[in-house]
Protein backbone atom coordinates (compact mmCIF):
# COMPACT_ATOMS: atom_id res chain seq x y z
CA UNK A 1 0.00 0.00 0.00
CA UNK A 2 1.31 3.76 -0.40
CA UNK A 3 0.41 6.74 1.51
CA UNK A 4 0.59 10.28 1.27
CA UNK A 5 -0.20 12.50 4.29
CA UNK A 6 -1.36 15.81 3.70
CA UNK A 7 -0.60 18.80 6.39
CA UNK A 8 -1.91 21.62 6.86
CA UNK A 9 0.25 24.80 9.04
CA UNK A 10 -0.92 26.53 12.23
CA UNK A 11 -1.38 30.03 13.01
CA UNK A 12 2.02 29.30 15.00
CA UNK A 13 3.54 27.96 11.84
CA UNK A 14 3.78 24.53 12.83
CA UNK A 15 2.67 21.62 10.68
CA UNK A 16 0.13 19.00 11.55
CA UNK A 17 -1.11 16.19 9.71
CA UNK A 18 -4.82 16.92 8.69
CA UNK A 19 -5.79 14.40 5.39
CA UNK A 20 -4.16 11.35 3.72
CA UNK A 21 -4.34 9.35 0.37
CA UNK A 22 -3.63 5.83 -0.08
CA UNK A 23 -3.63 3.56 -2.47
CA UNK A 24 -3.94 0.05 -3.18
CA UNK A 25 -1.96 -1.39 -6.31
CA UNK A 26 -4.29 -0.73 -8.92
CA UNK A 27 -7.11 0.34 -7.02
CA UNK A 28 -8.17 3.93 -6.99
CA UNK A 29 -6.86 6.58 -4.73
CA UNK A 30 -8.74 7.26 -1.63
CA UNK A 31 -8.66 10.93 -0.10
CA UNK A 32 -9.44 10.35 3.80
CA UNK A 33 -10.10 13.82 5.67
CA UNK A 34 -11.31 15.05 8.80
CA UNK A 35 -14.99 17.02 9.39
CA UNK A 36 -12.93 20.33 8.81
CA UNK A 37 -12.85 19.76 5.13
CA UNK A 38 -16.68 18.88 5.09
CA UNK A 39 -18.35 19.56 1.67
CA UNK A 40 -14.60 20.78 0.44
CA UNK A 41 -13.22 17.16 1.16
CA UNK A 42 -16.00 15.69 -0.59
CA UNK A 43 -16.05 17.46 -3.99
CA UNK A 44 -11.81 16.43 -3.93
CA UNK A 45 -12.85 12.67 -3.11
CA UNK A 46 -14.90 12.61 -6.29
CA UNK A 47 -12.49 14.44 -8.20
CA UNK A 48 -9.23 12.26 -7.35
CA UNK A 49 -11.77 9.16 -8.21
CA UNK A 50 -13.10 10.96 -11.50
CA UNK A 51 -10.21 11.79 -12.55
CA UNK A 52 -7.92 8.96 -12.22
CA UNK A 53 -5.58 10.76 -10.60
CA UNK A 54 -2.71 9.09 -9.25
CA UNK A 55 -0.80 8.98 -5.62
CA UNK A 56 1.99 11.17 -7.16
CA UNK A 57 0.00 13.59 -9.11
CA UNK A 58 -2.45 14.51 -6.36
CA UNK A 59 -1.17 18.02 -6.26
CA UNK A 60 -3.31 18.87 -9.52
CA UNK A 61 -6.03 18.60 -7.39
CA UNK A 62 -5.36 19.40 -3.72
CA UNK A 63 -2.12 21.84 -4.89
CA UNK A 64 0.20 23.14 -2.28
CA UNK A 65 0.43 25.91 -0.56
CA UNK A 66 2.29 27.85 2.22
CA UNK A 67 0.56 26.94 4.55
CA UNK A 68 -0.64 23.31 3.22
CA UNK A 69 2.17 20.41 1.67
CA UNK A 70 2.45 16.99 0.93
CA UNK A 71 4.65 14.84 2.24
CA UNK A 72 6.66 11.80 0.35
CA UNK A 73 4.83 8.94 -1.02
CA UNK A 74 5.30 6.09 2.20
CA UNK A 75 5.29 2.44 0.88
CA UNK A 76 3.46 0.00 4.03
CA UNK A 77 4.02 -3.17 4.21
CA UNK A 78 0.26 -5.55 3.47
CA UNK A 79 0.37 -6.87 6.99
CA UNK A 80 0.38 -3.37 8.67
CA UNK A 81 -1.24 -1.37 6.20
CA UNK A 82 -4.63 -1.52 8.13
CA UNK A 83 -3.50 -0.42 11.57
CA UNK A 84 -1.28 1.98 9.75
CA UNK A 85 -4.51 3.44 8.30
CA UNK A 86 -6.34 3.17 11.63
CA UNK A 87 -3.34 5.03 13.44
CA UNK A 88 -3.53 7.51 10.80
CA UNK A 89 -7.54 8.23 11.41
CA UNK A 90 -6.88 8.81 14.96
CA UNK A 91 -3.59 11.63 14.20
CA UNK A 92 -6.14 13.09 11.68
CA UNK A 93 -9.70 12.95 13.59
CA UNK A 94 -10.87 11.21 10.79
CA UNK A 95 -14.24 9.48 11.61
CA UNK A 96 -14.61 6.00 10.79
CA UNK A 97 -18.00 4.87 10.51
CA UNK A 98 -18.89 1.50 12.58
CA UNK A 99 -21.07 -1.51 10.75
CA UNK A 100 -24.11 -0.36 10.43
CA UNK A 101 -26.58 -3.09 11.58
CA UNK A 102 -29.60 -1.36 11.54
CA UNK A 103 -29.55 0.12 7.81
CA UNK A 104 -31.94 -1.66 4.96
CA UNK A 105 -30.73 -0.77 1.55
CA UNK A 106 -33.58 -1.38 -1.43
CA UNK A 107 -32.19 -3.13 -4.01
CA UNK A 108 -35.64 -2.77 -5.73
CA UNK B 1 -24.19 44.29 8.92
CA UNK B 2 -22.49 43.80 5.56
CA UNK B 3 -24.24 44.48 2.72
CA UNK B 4 -22.91 41.15 1.08
CA UNK B 5 -24.79 38.70 3.91
CA UNK B 6 -27.99 41.22 2.77
CA UNK B 7 -27.74 40.43 -0.30
CA UNK B 8 -26.74 36.88 -0.07
CA UNK B 9 -29.70 36.45 2.30
CA UNK B 10 -31.94 37.67 -0.33
CA UNK B 11 -30.69 35.10 -3.02
CA UNK B 12 -32.03 32.04 -0.24
CA UNK B 13 -34.84 30.50 -0.12
CA UNK B 14 -37.55 32.14 2.88
CA UNK B 15 -39.23 29.03 3.26
CA UNK B 16 -35.95 27.39 4.30
CA UNK B 17 -34.59 30.56 6.25
CA UNK B 18 -38.06 30.98 8.23
CA UNK B 19 -37.71 26.91 8.97
CA UNK B 20 -34.37 27.13 10.85
CA UNK B 21 -34.34 31.09 11.44
CA UNK B 22 -31.39 31.84 9.94
CA UNK B 23 -30.56 35.77 9.85
CA UNK B 24 -27.89 38.27 8.67
CA UNK B 25 -25.68 37.38 11.54
CA UNK B 26 -25.84 33.70 11.16
CA UNK B 27 -25.19 34.19 7.06
CA UNK B 28 -22.05 36.27 9.01
CA UNK B 29 -20.87 33.42 11.60
CA UNK B 30 -21.42 31.03 9.20
CA UNK B 31 -18.66 32.58 7.09
CA UNK B 32 -16.43 33.12 10.08
CA UNK B 33 -16.75 29.49 11.11
CA UNK B 34 -15.70 27.80 7.75
CA UNK B 35 -12.66 30.53 7.55
CA UNK B 36 -11.84 29.10 10.39
CA UNK B 37 -12.17 25.14 9.96
CA UNK B 38 -11.19 25.59 6.19
CA UNK B 39 -8.65 28.37 6.89
CA UNK B 40 -5.35 28.54 4.37
CA UNK B 41 -6.89 25.81 1.93
CA UNK B 42 -5.44 26.21 -1.42
CA UNK B 43 -8.95 25.50 -3.11
CA UNK B 44 -12.30 27.24 -2.67
CA UNK B 45 -14.13 27.03 0.61
CA UNK B 46 -17.77 25.78 1.13
CA UNK B 47 -18.83 29.52 1.80
CA UNK B 48 -17.74 30.52 -1.82
CA UNK B 49 -19.81 27.00 -2.60
CA UNK B 50 -22.90 28.64 -0.79
CA UNK B 51 -22.13 32.01 -2.48
CA UNK B 52 -21.84 30.84 -5.61
CA UNK B 53 -25.43 28.59 -5.50
CA UNK B 54 -27.95 30.73 -3.48
CA UNK B 55 -31.14 29.87 -4.13
CA UNK B 56 -32.81 26.30 -2.07
CA UNK B 57 -29.12 24.28 -2.63
CA UNK B 58 -27.35 27.56 -1.17
CA UNK B 59 -30.00 27.26 1.64
CA UNK B 60 -28.88 23.59 2.19
CA UNK B 61 -25.60 24.00 3.23
CA UNK B 62 -26.26 27.31 5.29
CA UNK B 63 -28.67 24.90 7.26
CA UNK B 64 -25.99 22.26 7.53
CA UNK B 65 -23.38 24.99 8.95
CA UNK B 66 -25.88 26.55 11.67
CA UNK B 67 -27.22 23.66 12.84
CA UNK B 68 -23.89 22.41 13.39
CA UNK B 69 -22.56 25.41 14.71
CA UNK B 70 -25.55 25.87 16.69
CA UNK B 71 -25.09 22.81 18.40
CA UNK B 72 -21.32 23.00 19.38
CA UNK B 73 -22.44 26.20 20.79
CA UNK B 74 -25.13 24.52 22.62
CA UNK B 75 -22.72 22.55 24.29
CA UNK B 76 -20.45 25.93 24.59
CA UNK B 77 -17.62 25.11 22.68
CA UNK B 78 -17.08 28.21 21.34
CA UNK B 79 -16.42 27.32 17.77
CA UNK B 80 -15.82 30.89 16.40
CA UNK B 81 -13.09 31.12 19.22
CA UNK B 82 -11.30 28.15 18.55
CA UNK B 83 -7.87 27.24 16.43
CA UNK B 84 -8.48 25.65 13.04
CA UNK B 85 -6.76 22.08 14.86
CA UNK B 86 -8.76 22.45 17.72
CA UNK B 87 -12.00 21.94 16.09
CA UNK B 88 -10.48 19.54 13.91
CA UNK B 89 -10.57 17.28 17.68
CA UNK B 90 -13.61 19.05 18.92
CA UNK B 91 -15.64 18.10 15.71
CA UNK B 92 -14.70 14.34 16.01
CA UNK B 93 -15.06 14.06 19.38
CA UNK B 94 -18.85 15.68 18.78
CA UNK B 95 -19.16 13.89 15.30
CA UNK B 96 -23.18 13.77 16.42
CA UNK B 97 -23.68 17.61 15.48
CA UNK B 98 -22.19 16.78 12.22
CA UNK B 99 -25.03 13.75 11.88
CA UNK B 100 -27.59 15.75 12.82
CA UNK B 101 -26.52 18.96 10.24
CA UNK B 102 -26.43 16.03 7.24
CA UNK B 103 -30.14 14.80 8.72
CA UNK B 104 -31.55 18.50 8.56
CA UNK B 105 -29.65 19.53 5.12
CA UNK B 106 -31.36 16.57 3.71
CA UNK B 107 -35.15 16.67 5.49
CA UNK B 108 -34.74 20.49 4.00
CA UNK B 109 -33.68 19.04 0.47
CA UNK B 110 -36.62 16.71 0.91
CA UNK B 111 -38.98 19.10 1.48
CA UNK B 112 -37.79 21.65 -1.07
CA UNK B 113 -37.66 19.17 -3.94
CA UNK B 114 -41.08 18.07 -3.06
CA UNK B 115 -42.41 21.71 -3.10
CA UNK B 116 -40.96 22.95 -6.22
CA UNK B 117 -40.65 19.74 -8.49
CA UNK B 118 -42.89 17.41 -6.70
CA UNK B 119 -40.71 14.20 -6.33
CA UNK B 120 -40.37 12.87 -3.02
CA UNK B 121 -37.10 10.84 -1.73
CA UNK B 122 -36.48 9.03 1.23
CA UNK B 123 -33.34 11.27 3.26
CA UNK B 124 -31.10 8.43 3.12
CA UNK B 125 -31.33 8.22 -0.77
CA UNK B 126 -30.61 12.67 -0.90
CA UNK B 127 -27.81 11.64 1.61
CA UNK B 128 -26.00 9.24 -1.08
CA UNK B 129 -27.16 11.17 -4.13
CA UNK B 130 -25.52 14.51 -2.87
CA UNK B 131 -21.83 13.31 -2.00
CA UNK B 132 -19.17 11.55 -3.44
CA UNK B 133 -18.04 9.92 -0.45
CA UNK B 134 -20.02 7.30 1.54
CA UNK B 135 -18.88 8.45 4.90
CA UNK B 136 -21.48 10.86 5.68
CA UNK B 137 -24.51 8.26 4.27
CA UNK B 138 -22.79 5.62 6.87
CA UNK B 139 -22.57 7.63 9.73
CA UNK B 140 -25.94 8.99 9.20
CA UNK B 141 -27.27 5.16 8.98
CA UNK B 142 -25.32 4.12 12.04
CA UNK B 143 -26.50 7.17 14.12
CA UNK B 144 -29.62 7.38 16.80
CA UNK B 145 -31.62 9.50 14.25
CA UNK B 146 -33.73 6.49 13.73
CA UNK B 147 -34.25 3.76 11.08
CA UNK B 148 -33.80 5.35 7.50
CA UNK B 149 -34.42 3.27 3.52
CA UNK B 150 -31.99 3.59 1.20
CA UNK B 151 -33.29 3.09 -2.31
CA UNK B 152 -31.08 2.38 -4.43
CA UNK B 153 -32.85 2.61 -7.81
CA UNK B 154 -33.46 5.93 -6.86
CA UNK B 155 -30.26 7.37 -6.24
CA UNK B 156 -28.97 8.31 -9.81
CA UNK B 157 -32.78 9.77 -10.15
CA UNK B 158 -32.12 11.84 -7.51
CA UNK B 159 -28.48 12.58 -7.88
CA UNK B 160 -29.96 14.35 -11.27
CA UNK B 161 -33.07 16.49 -9.28
CA UNK B 162 -30.40 17.33 -7.25
CA UNK B 163 -28.52 18.99 -10.07
CA UNK B 164 -31.39 20.37 -11.32
CA UNK B 165 -32.14 22.38 -7.64
CA UNK B 166 -28.60 24.06 -8.03
CA UNK B 167 -29.71 25.86 -11.13
CA UNK B 168 -32.91 26.94 -9.17
CA UNK B 169 -32.24 30.65 -8.15
CA UNK B 170 -35.37 31.63 -7.14
CA UNK B 171 -38.30 29.78 -5.36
Amino acid sequence: MKVRKLQRRDEDGVWYDDAYAFSNGKELVTFCYNLTWGRVGDHLYGQIREQNIGLSEIEKVIPEGEHLRWLAIEEIKEEKAESHLERLDEICYIPKPRFIGRSFALAA
Amino acid sequence: MAKRHRELLARLDPVGLNRYQITEVDLQTIEKYLKIIQARLTIDSTWQELVQYGGPYGTSIAIHEIVEIRLLRNRRLRPLKQRTSTLQRLLAQHIDAHVIATYEEHIYLQEVIHRIFNKTFQVATLIKANRNNTTDLQLFLESDLGVYILKENRVEYARQTIRALKGVIKT
